[in-house]
């Protein structure tokens, strides 16, 4: 069962609770460290999400099978295929959806 | 065999519970033991592997104390455990993995235990 080809989309949707969303063109990146760098800034969350490892704060999107994803698994050129929207998660929502499984973002 | 290490094959991890899933290259492991060995270091930090005798593995989260059984989903859409079958052919007809609560994984045949 391959995953059906996604429609060609320029903008994909960043969201964050409690902030207004914002739409990127993901292809105007090169690679993660661009793309984190560019959210953070968006989002007044700089030094949060530029180095995944060492924050609470987690990258995460949706992909075309509407699974919800930790952002920089994939090759970056696989990543910008399969993107359909990103969501920034604080570390108290992580805390939440691990307790509540993962329909709170479904 | 011998073009193993340029290709690429990415499939997604899930673990009941967790938040999101992961992705791991299969093609980046030699076998069931570096790959079970990945899950706990890359992606897992607080899971332990524990071995049941020779063949049963499971993922131990060492701050619940729960244990996961790792199963996988084949090209025909069956979830099976992991570790039968010879590891390239694992490789082959692998989809998607899911770390399954023991819990919920008692009718996968556990009777060795």
């Amino acid at each position: 069962t391959k995953p059906v080809k996604p429609p060609v989309r320029t903008f994909t949707k960043v969201q964050k609770q409690g902030s207004v969303g914002r739409s990127i063109d993901v292809t105007g990146f090169r690679n993660y460290h661009e793309l984190r760098s560019a959210i953070a800034c968006m989002f007044g969350l700089q030094g949060k999400l530029e180095h995944p490892g060492s924050s609470e704060w987690k990258l995460v999107y949706v992909d075309y099978e509407n699974d919800v994803l930790l952002v920089g698994d994939d090759p970056w050129e696989e990543f910008i295929n399969c993107v359909r929207c990103i969501r920034i998660l604080s570390p108290s929502e992580v805390q939440q959806m691990s307790e509540n499984g993962m329909h709170v973002l479904n | 065999a011998s073009a193993a290490a340029s290709k690429a094959k990415f499939v997604k991890v899930a673990v009941d519970g967790a938040p999101y899933l992961r992705k791991v290259d299969l093609e980046a492991y030699p076998g069931y033991d570096q790959l079970l060995a990945a899950l706990q270091d890359k992606f897992f930090s607080h899971f332990t592997i524990r071995k049941v005798g020779n063949e049963e593995m499971k993922l131990v989260d060492a701050v619940s104390g729960t244990e996961y059984v790792p199963t996988y989903e084949d090209k025909d859409g069956d979830w099976m455990l992991v570790g039968d079958v010879p590891w390239k052919m694992f490789v082959e007809t692998c989809q998607r993995l899911r770390l399954m609560k023991s819990s919920e994984a008692v009718n996968l045949g556990t009777e060795s235990s």
